[in-house]
């Protein structure tokens, strides 16, 4: 049976869109802070939250009991959360004469576990008679109303084996996630195992049916695999047969896929992500999409339908299974109790022998008493939490004297509280959060400066520089400015030991400039420079093989790592710091290449290859062979010349094993004329144009309000982390630069900037740099806090005398930083000195055995637009991205608008990253690091198999059980007039979306009216607040 | 003009958001269209109002068309595969009659 191609495309197209709530998951080897529930950004906020819950079965606030401690400790203001509860009670009309806002102040802040009534067999009038403490009046339930509870458990939607799991207490479910894992692993393995999966090649559902076909120990389990697979070749047509099989309407395949594919959200984002990167190396040679990966699924989730069919008579479609629901409804209605774990305790056993008994008769003669005793059950805990509710809130009395009606009418607002509560509690959270933030800002115009500053220091808009810049800024003349650690310059980046590209920059860009790495120790140049070439041009990916360190691929030296890395720490790194000196210096090459400069790489790039061909298929030295005979091969294989070469005459070949030779030059070796194009074009792709060059720093400068008054030194500062045996050290480095260390963005950015042709363009554009000006890329270490300055030896003499007072204030910085960041890390170094603490924090950057080497992004809460001065005064404890900008240097806004498409998206992705694995680590998060496996060396299991875990561990956002990271949606403070910012805002529509459906809280703050709006219940609104005046500040104010 | 000989094929011009793109050239590819052109940044106004078409750090975000010429009879088959993805996200499809002259480059 072959499918319509237009069928075939079709049903591509339905799991692709099935496949979009589940959100990209990036290898960990450059982790990506992203929304976990990116895929729903298109709903509001708390609308995607129940979305996730139905799909994920995930939570989406913290529970209540930990908002009542953040309540008790001050975090959130009773007053808030009053007036939230207010608004709520408002909008809803009274019942008889309860105060319901005490009512529900007192359900939230004095209960701490939800009452959850869901009105199911009691009802009111059960309710009011349990109260009354009178009999429940017979009542009998009708086979429709059965078949209606049942209906809700089970929806059409879900995957068939979910409903035979409900009713049968089978575990289909649990075995075709196992079964799937581990095909997954052994097709994605990325080189950690031994034994490789044949037939890769050939994609995902390929390789994997070839094996299946011939998979004995399924046979033997009873999955027929071969039958179903024999219908069809291509993973569409066995999908659109398996659907068929399962008799489920083809209206409902779209949502039948989707509860597919986050059944393993982990593995289907790994698969989304993947298929779409076409420029990874295991894609690429191992392709693979959600289409063979759910034609998988359906598979071996048919197989095993059927053999459970086959075996206990079960259904093995989804209308048989409603067959079964309809004809029996009281029997499914009981087996849902039980194997769901409903059922009441005190007749567990009876349901248990009726059900497995079979017999109709003892099921008809258990179903009304079960029902009755179920019914007065739900009718005492409603009553008995509404009795309890209404004592703590002094309306006990009132409530004794509600009518029936009104009792059904109370449960259910307050099952409806009970459901916006999460957002409630965070509401109030965030109030006070926002006002203590916004209440601090100095909106007052920046002081001239009498003389220029010692130093500027740019630096990534991280959290973590905000802890930084503001030491630096107490020890000395230093001007700190924040923008994104990619600089705005998107890069490709080819290191001297790399073989592949590396995107440095925000993930929502693809650079399309190469910069290449040079060494210095070798100044002939050419071989390197070659060797280099070579690798990018025959993709000879060995980097992608040495993701993380594992104990099988080190072998010997890694026995010694362990030893010295647990024990000793600090000496053990010294001592192999010495053993391994750092890789020599190096040089990017940043221009644009000449034609005649790509043609002559070209020429020695096939001379090489030339070289090995001859050393390798002829076994010939290169001393036996000259120059000119090189030149000749190359000229023939390039089909320049014709005829037998002086090479053939010299060795002695005949005609055809020289032709042969030549042919597998232009073949294996590419040494052929289309070729040669292909690498003059991606030749083309090194290096920036001086225009180009121009236009980045040019952006980059405007974009935080530099255009004049240069100091002698402009630091860029990128920033990353270091730290032993974690596979989660890439979420620690720079988001802005695809998590990697921002050092590389730095140095290109510096090294332009540092060039007299693009200063002197740059002049002709109104930004002037001083001639004394020199930039210098630097690097912030966020684990050990230390600043290191590089390419220091392309200073300019002249600045070497002013060289120890910039590295003097670099290093008092640092220590002062550790000593502030330390007790966050180990609550006993309260008091360490600052030397002592800087110490500390080398030590556990190196300690092999530490899970939390820093507590990374967790925290944040802010990302603020504007002037460094209207926050230069707050200690904002690491919580804030900052962002300088200067709405005059923007006329346009389209800085701006950059700023937040950029940046603010991406700090939008960490924030949300942080806020939901805070909120439910089990499911959003990745749970405890000390189960942690490396699976496939691009993820992470707990245990020996499970689903990808993605998000965060628990060690980085929890502290013993509890919120580190205390959840907040990103508040976004843009400092600019109104209409300028609100202009920008609603140009770039992914950031309106955020705003206006909730993703993130935006407030404005008018420098020139002093005025504050906040956006809020759909619109922007004006706020009330305390004015803080320009006068220089001395102390530092903390902000909760 | 007159010794031209030119083959009627069908040109579709489809505009979705950038995020889109792998998707919509992966449906392509698998129908066998032999080539296409994307044009980035679109600027242009629609039902969601106006889209400025500058150059952002977000690729994802803005609007690209992809320009694609078709033998006929992969039309229908290229919409209904296009069909689920319309019912959910915006973007529209534009078809038109167009001549070529070295038909062979569009046929697989």
């Amino acid at each position: 049976m072959t499918l319509a191609l237009g069928r075939q495309l079709q049903i591509r197209a339905m799991v692709h869109v099935a496949g979009e709530p589940i959100p990209f998951f990036w290898p960990m080897r450059t982790f990506i802070h992203h929304n976990p529930l990116y895929g729903l950004e298109h709903l509001p906020f708390s609308q995607a939250v129940r979305e996730g819950e139905r799909l994920f079965h995930a939570r989406g606030y913290l529970p209540r009991s930990t908002y009542q401690q953040f309540l008790s400790s001050g975090k959130v203001e009773v007053a808030r959360l009053s007036e939230e509860v207010e608004r709520f009670v408002s909008a809803r009309s009274a019942i008889a004469d309860l105060d319901l806002h005490r009512l529900l102040m007192t359900l939230l802040t004095e209960v701490s576990e939800p009452f959850a009534p869901v009105l199911k067999l009691a009802d009111g009038q059960d309710v009011h008679a349990t109260l009354s403490r009178g009999a429940l009046e017979p009542r009998e339930f009708s086979v429709a109303t059965i078949a209606s509870f049942i209906k809700a458990d089970l929806p059409s939607s879900c995957p068939v084996y979910t409903g035979v799991d409900a009713l049968f207490g089978t575990e289909i479910g649990a075995i075709l996630d196992e079964l799937v894992i581990k095909s997954c692993l052994d097709f994605f393995d990325e080189g950690q195992s031994v034994w490789q999966m044949p037939g890769r090649e050939n994609g995902l559902f390929a390789a994997w049916a070839a094996l299946a076909r011939r998979n004995l120990r399924l046979f033997i389990r009873g999955l027929h695999i071969k039958q179903i697979l024999a219908v069809d070749d291509s993973p569409e047509g066995i999908i659109s047969y398996v659907m068929s099989e399962l008799e489920v309407p083809e209206a409902d395949w779209m949502d039948y896929f989707t509860h597919e594919l986050t059944r393993l959200h982990g593995w289907t984002g790994f698969i989304r992500w993947r298929a779409g990167a076409k420029h990874y190396y295991w894609s690429q040679t191992y392709p693979a999409d959600l289409v063979d990966y759910l034609a998988i699924r359906l598979v071996l989730g048919l197989a095993l339908l059927r053999e459970h069919a086959h075996r206990t008579k079960t259904p093995a479609s989804a209308s048989s299974l409603m067959r079964f629901l309809e004809k029996s409804p009281e029997e499914a209605y009981l087996r849902v109790e039980f194997h769901r774990g409903r059922v009441l305790p005190v007749m567990a056993h009876a349901v248990e022998d009726a059900i497995s008994s079979r017999g109709k008769t003892r099921l008809n003669r258990l179903m009304p008493e079960y029902l009755s005793r179920k019914r007065e059950h739900e009718a005492q805990r409603w009553a008995s939490g509404l009795r309890q509710l209404a004592e703590r809130a002094g309306q006990a009395e009132k409530l004794l004297r509600l009518w029936p009606k009104a009792i059904s009418e109370l449960l259910a607002l307050l099952s409806q509280f009970e459901n916006e509560e999460g957002q409630l509690w965070l509401n109030a959270h965030e109030a006070q959060h926002m006002n203590g933030l916004l209440n601090g800002l100095n909106l007052g115009p920046t002081p001239a400066r009498e003389k220029r500053p010692f130093a500027q220091m740019m630096f990534c808009i991280d959290v973590r520089s905000e802890r930084i810049r503001r030491n630096l800024e107490k020890v000395g003349d230093y001007q700190t400015l924040g923008i994104a650690g990619f600089f705005g310059i998107p890069v490709s980046f080819i290191g001297v030991d790399k073989g592949s590209e590396t995107y440095l920059c925000p993930v929502v860009v693809t650079p399309k400039n190469v910069v290449l790495e040079l060494t210095l120790s070798r100044p002939a140049g050419e071989e390197d420079f070659i060797s280099v070439l070579e690798e990018v041009f025959h993709e000879l990916k060995a980097s992608v093989l040495s993701p993380f360190m594992t104990v099988e691929a080190i072998g010997l030296l890694f026995g010694l790592d362990m030893f010295g890395k647990t024990f000793a720490p600090l000496a053990y790194n010294r001592w192999r710091q010495r053993l391994h000196p750092e890789k020599p210096g190096s040089r990017l090459l940043l221009d644009k290449l000449t034609r005649e400069q790509a043609d002559s790489i070209i020429r020695s790039l096939q001379r090489a290859m030339i070289v090995k061909a001859v050393g390798r298929e002829l076994k010939i030295e290169r001393e036996r062979v000259t120059d000119e005979m090189i030149r000749e091969l190359r000229e023939t294989a390039l089909g320049h010349r014709e005829g037998p070469t002086e090479f053939g005459g010299h060795f002695k070949l005949d005609p055809q094993a020289e032709q042969q030779f030549t042919e597998r030059l232009r073949q294996f070796y590419r040494v052929n004329r289309g070729y040669a194009q292909i690498q003059l074009e991606r030749l083309g792709r090194i290096g920036f144009t001086l225009d180009e060059q121009v236009h980045f720093v040019s952006q980059a400068l405007r974009s935080i309000g530099l255009t004049k008054g240069f100091s002698r030194f402009v630091l860029l500062t990128g920033h990353g982390s270091t730290s032993e045996n974690n596979p989660y050290e890439s979420a620690l480095d720079c988001g802005a630069c695809g998590g990697n260390h921002g050092i590389i963005n730095a140095r290109v950015l510096s090294q332009i900037a540092n060039k007299p042709a693009v200063r002197e363009r740059l002049r002709a554009k109104g930004i002037e740099i001083a001639d004394d000006a020199w930039f210098i890329p630097a690097f912030h270490n966020t684990t050990t806090d230390e600043l290191r300055a590089y390419d220091l030896d392309l200073l300019p003499p002249s600045h070497l005398v002013y060289v120890e007072r910039l590295f003097n204030g670099l290093k008092a910085a640092s220590r002062l930083c550790a000593a502030e960041r330390l007790p966050t890390l180990e609550p006993t170094s309260s008091n360490a000195a600052p030397a002592s603490a800087y110490r500390n924090a080398w030590r556990n950057a190196m300690d092999w055995s530490q899970v939390r080497p820093e507590w990374g992004l967790s925290r944040n809460a802010a990302f603020i637009i504007g002037r460094r001065w209207i926050t230069e005064h707050l200690d904002l404890d690491a919580r804030a991205f900052l962002h300088s900008y200067d709405y005059k240097c923007d006329a346009k806004g389209r800085l701006l608008e950059n700023i937040l498409a950029g940046p603010v998206v991406v700090g939008q992705w960490i924030n949300m990253e942080h806020y939901f694995s805070a909120v439910d680590n089990v499911h959003y998060g990745s749970g405890s690091k000390v189960y942690h496996n490396v699976a496939g060396r691009f993820g992470i299991m707990t245990g020996n198999l499970s689903d990808l875990r993605t998000g965060l561990p628990a060690q980085t956002v929890l502290r013993d059980g509890l919120p580190y990271h205390e959840p907040l949606r990103l508040l976004v403070v843009i400092e600019a007039p109104l209409a300028h910012a609100k202009r920008a805002v609603e140009a770039v529509r992914a950031v309106k979306n955020l705003v206006y459906h909730g993703w993130v809280r935006m407030a404005i703050v008018d420098p020139e009216t002093r005025d504050y709006y906040v956006f809020q219940q759909d619109n922007w609104q004006q706020q009330p607040m305390r004015l803080l005046d320009s006068s220089p500040h001395t102390t530092k104010e903390p902000i909760a | 003009m007159n010794n031209l000989n030119l083959s009627p094929v069908k040109k579709l011009e489809i505009i979705i958001e950038g995020a889109h793109q792998e998707f919509a050239t992966d449906l392509l590819d698998r129908a066998g269209v032999t080539g296409y052109t994307i044009v980035g940044n679109l600027s242009g106004k629609g039902r969601h109002g106006f889209h400025e078409g500058h150059l952002m750090f977000n690729e994802d975000a803005v609007l690209i068309m992809i320009i694609v010429a078709i033998p006929g009879e992969l039309v229908e088959p290229i919409l209904e595969g296009f069909s689920p993805f319309f019912n959910k996200h915006t973007g529209v499809v534009f078809i038109s009659d167009i001549q070529v002259s070295r038909l062979v480059k569009f046929k697989s």
